[in-house]
């Protein structure tokens, strides 16, 4: 079910309602609620795999609390083994085996050996690399002796399987969400408004902002090879819009309806797009992977111990392992091999957290320094993207290759002026809006402003965008994939 | 003994309801009246991505399963390069449908020809084509036929609308149907004759140069997908004793080289391969200039234009059908 679905905007009502009006009785049969809600929130892509779901659920449960259960050094990591064979097995089995087959007969092909090991074409369940992060999480935290273990078997089921983030994340962890679903709720009306807010914020970025820009990005990216470099160019600007749009919206709609059901979760996203340089970027962007992986490989690593070699080893295996979750594909680790090389000259400079403090403060619009410094950055970042939306490293290479000869000096091939009004003025929106509400946890919480209908008139113009500028074939959202 | 979650009665529920309700209806009333306004430029249920399709699927619906003799698929090149009344001169007393629409590809023909042709029972189908139909260029709609068989045969109206419920898509095809329903100087003019073609008659002046000056795809921009599908489409129409004739629609003289007629070359040469071993029929418009005026870009013919080709291209059947390049 997408969340700029009609079927999510008939669901959530229902869900809301039967929430607060009918499960309020007892907590139990709120979360009950929420973890059947979930369920089929889930189902309504392929029931079949919800039964993963539910195992790594089930099996994190029963790990957990065998671990607090014994003292047992070797027996505790006898259980953390089992759950992190069980979960990134499945990860493993469905993300990557195909992947990895593949590979395992290129490099063989090499040699001149024709192994010929069939792949088995497996279909990715939606939103696994979500969901075996947050149950890792909570089970090494328990591990770690971090938190308790939940003796709530459907409290626990419904923190796992959330739906607001179980397919794309916020990847919550066990230490802020799993508290939340063992404490009595209570409507809040100002938490449910803002909710409404963010959900419409992320929406408008969704279906207006990322569904325009795909229209002329996957046409394009189809097969670079057969346009200019202009164009090549222009695609590259317009995915790195399309793909913070789409992400950032997703989150948005997640936390936006968390809220709504009386749960705060975690921010994934600070306005990514002002930051000054590659460090401070992977601060504000994807905060909730970037987190984990600090805290689950990072620093089980030696994190900043040990020198600046031994830090930029650890940062070099993060930014890997991270292109490599994000998809199986090399053009996955290509991406974040580049995104390494731009980010290890700071930490061997010792200038990685040069900018930490807030951006412009008390004035209206940055220095032409800071103005610079972020324009580098998104170009930067921008150029990464190319390995990212590559369907094969070598497609990536003729792009770059055309992007860089004298054809990026044609100009580009032309789409509809009302498209490119509705890419370029959706971006342009999106900017500015941001840019003005950077010091606030979302593009469109507007409670400072006292007079009601000036909000309304805002929500009004964003649906009326939505309604008229949504292209004709919305897609999924991109991290689905992932 | 279950702990109490919240209370739902309270007054910021109410409140908070009241305000969701009453924004709610705002944007419905608003909506709502826009519908009512713009009633008679509702599109057809969105069963496709594909507006004209849309619109065609359901001219088709209410035609009901009488046959058409003569089928023409196809791209646009079909849709708006075809002349209704020639086709109907050339062939005499028989019953005509052009299901032509923009952007359909051979890949999309060959899927549609398996829907149309049961319901249609043609003996003739035409494509009318040029290269840009057999390039793949990423912006292909999508085309699920089982949608297409039920929504001609089983689904009611309000249950097509009711399965394709995209009110953004409706709202704003309504606004600019306003304008291609009437005006023929319109490059997306969807105002179709009763046989579903529709001739363009753009003045010079609201010609777009962008348009204009587009060159044809290069030779390497051809894709292999696209001729398998037609040779699919050929064994097809072939093992149900169907006619297809292979109209190669002409570039305006201004953007013809000698490459671009390479390419034309090349590329007629193959589809020849692929007709000949089902005696189906190409004819070609290469043996003749097509002046600039005849054009309202590099593809598209003006309504005089069309006229001239349709009638210059079915005048070299014989009527004996045979494999033939004429």
């Amino acid at each position: 079910m997408l969340f700029s679905s009609v079927d999510f905007a008939i669901f959530l009502p229902v869900v809301f309602l039967l929430y607060w009006f009918v499960f309020q009785r007892s907590l139990r049969l709120q979360n009950a609620f929420i973890l059947f809600a979930s369920a089929l929130f889930y189902a309504w892509w392929d029931w079949r795999y919800l039964g993963l779901v539910f195992i790594s659920a089930a099996t994190d449960h029963l790990v957990a609390i065998g671990m607090e259960r014994t003292s047992h050094t070797a027996r505790r990591k006898l259980l953390l083994i089992i759950s992190l064979t069980v979960n990134l097995g499945m990860l493993g089995f469905f993300k990557y085996y195909d992947f990895f087959i593949a590979s395992f007969n290129d490099s063989f092909k090499l040699f001149g050996r024709d192994l010929g090991l069939s792949t088995l074409s497996i279909v990715l369940p939606v939103g696994i690399s979500f969901y075996t992060f947050q149950t890792l999480s909570y089970t090494i935290d328990v591990y770690r002796r971090q938190i308790k273990a939940s003796h709530d078997p459907v409290a626990f089921g419904a923190f796992i399987l959330f739906f607001p983030q179980l397919v794309a994340g916020p990847i919550e962890r066990a230490s802020n969400l799993l508290p939340q679903f063992l404490a009595p709720r209570t409507f809040d009306e100002a938490k449910a408004r803002d909710g409404l807010r963010q959900m419409l914020w992320g929406l408008f970025k969704k279906v207006v902002v990322a569904d325009n820009c795909a229209v002329y990005v996957d046409a394009v990216w189809t097969d670079p090879s057969l346009h200019y470099g202009s164009a090549l160019w222009v695609a590259v600007l317009l995915f790195t819009f399309q793909i913070y749009a789409d992400f950032s919206g997703y989150s948005d709609i997640a936390i936006g309806s968390s809220r709504l059901l009386g749960f705060d979760l975690k921010r994934n996203f600070n306005f990514p797009f002002f930051s000054r340089d590659v460090g401070e970027f992977w601060r504000r962007w994807h905060i909730s992977l970037n987190t984990w992986f600090r805290d689950y490989l990072y620093l089980p690593l030696g994190g900043s111990r040990g020198g600046k070699w031994m830090v930029a080893r650890n940062v070099a295996i993060i930014f890997l392992v991270s292109g490599l979750w994000h998809g199986a594909n090399w053009t996955f680790v290509a991406w974040g091999v580049a995104n390494m090389l731009l980010f290890l000259p700071s930490i061997l400079l010792g200038t990685h957290r040069k900018f930490t403090g807030p951006l412009a403060p008390g004035r209206i619009w940055p220095t032409y320094s800071e103005a610079f410094h972020i324009a580098a950055t998104f170009s930067l970042i921008a150029l990464t993207r190319v390995f990212f939306r590559s369907p094969s490293i070598e497609m990536a290479f003729n792009a770059f290759r055309e992007m860089f000869s004298l054809s990026a000096f044609r100009p580009p091939p032309g789409t509809q002026l009302s498209h490119w009004g509705a890419m370029l003025g959706g971006a342009g929106v999106l900017l500015l809006v941001e840019w003005f509400q950077r010091e606030q946890h979302h593009g469109l919480a507007l409670e400072r402003i006292p007079h009601r209908s000036v909000r309304w008139g805002a929500y009004g113009l964003l649906v009326g965008a939505m309604v008229l500028l949504a292209p004709n074939n919305g897609d999924a959202f991109i991290y689905f994939q992932f | 003994m279950a702990m109490r979650s919240s209370t739902s009665s309270s007054e910021p529920m109410r409140r908070f309801l009241l305000h969701a309700a009453l924004f709610g209806t705002l944007v419905l009333l608003g909506i709502g009246g826009y519908f009512r306004y713009n009633r008679h430029f509702l599109p057809a249920p969105r069963v496709t991505s594909n507006e004209v399709l849309n619109m065609k699927l359901s001219h088709l619906r209410h035609r009901g399963a009488t046959p058409a003799h003569v089928l023409a698929i196809g791209s646009s090149m079909t849709m708006n390069n075809l002349s209704s009344a020639e086709v109907m001169a050339h062939f005499g007393d028989t019953s005509f449908v052009n299901m032509g629409a923009w952007g359909v590809d051979m890949v999309q023909s060959e899927g549609l020809a398996e829907v149309l042709v049961p319901m249609l029972k043609p003996h003739t189908v035409l494509v009318v084509s040029n290269l840009n139909d057999l390039v793949n260029d990423g912006r292909r709609f999508r085309l699920d036929t089982t949608r297409v068989v039920r929504y001609l045969r089983a689904w009611g109206t309000t249950e097509s609308y009711l399965r394709n419920l995209k009110p953004a898509y409706y709202l704003r095809e309504m606004e600019r149907n306003r304008i291609r329903m009437h005006d023929r100087s319109n490059y997306e003019f969807m105002g179709v004759d009763e046989h579903g073609g529709a001739g363009l008659v753009i003045p010079r002046d609201r010609i777009d140069p962008q348009r204009w000056a587009r060159k044809p795809p290069l030779e390497r921009w051809l894709a292999d997908e696209q001729y398998w599908a037609l040779d699919r489409l050929c064994a097809y129409l072939g093992e149900r004793g169907i006619r297809l004739i292979f109209l190669q629609s002409p570039y305006r003289d201004g953007v013809r080289n000698s490459m671009v007629d390479r390419t034309v070359e090349t590329h007629l040469a193959r589809v020849s391969k692929i007709l000949a071993p089902y005696d189906h029929i190409m004819l070609t418009a290469t043996d003749r200039p097509w002046p600039d005026s005849l054009f309202v870009d590099y593809s598209h013919l003006n309504g005089r234009g069309a006229e001239l080709f349709t009638r210059h291209v079915l005048g070299k059947l014989d009527g004996a059908g045979g494999t033939t390049r004429r």
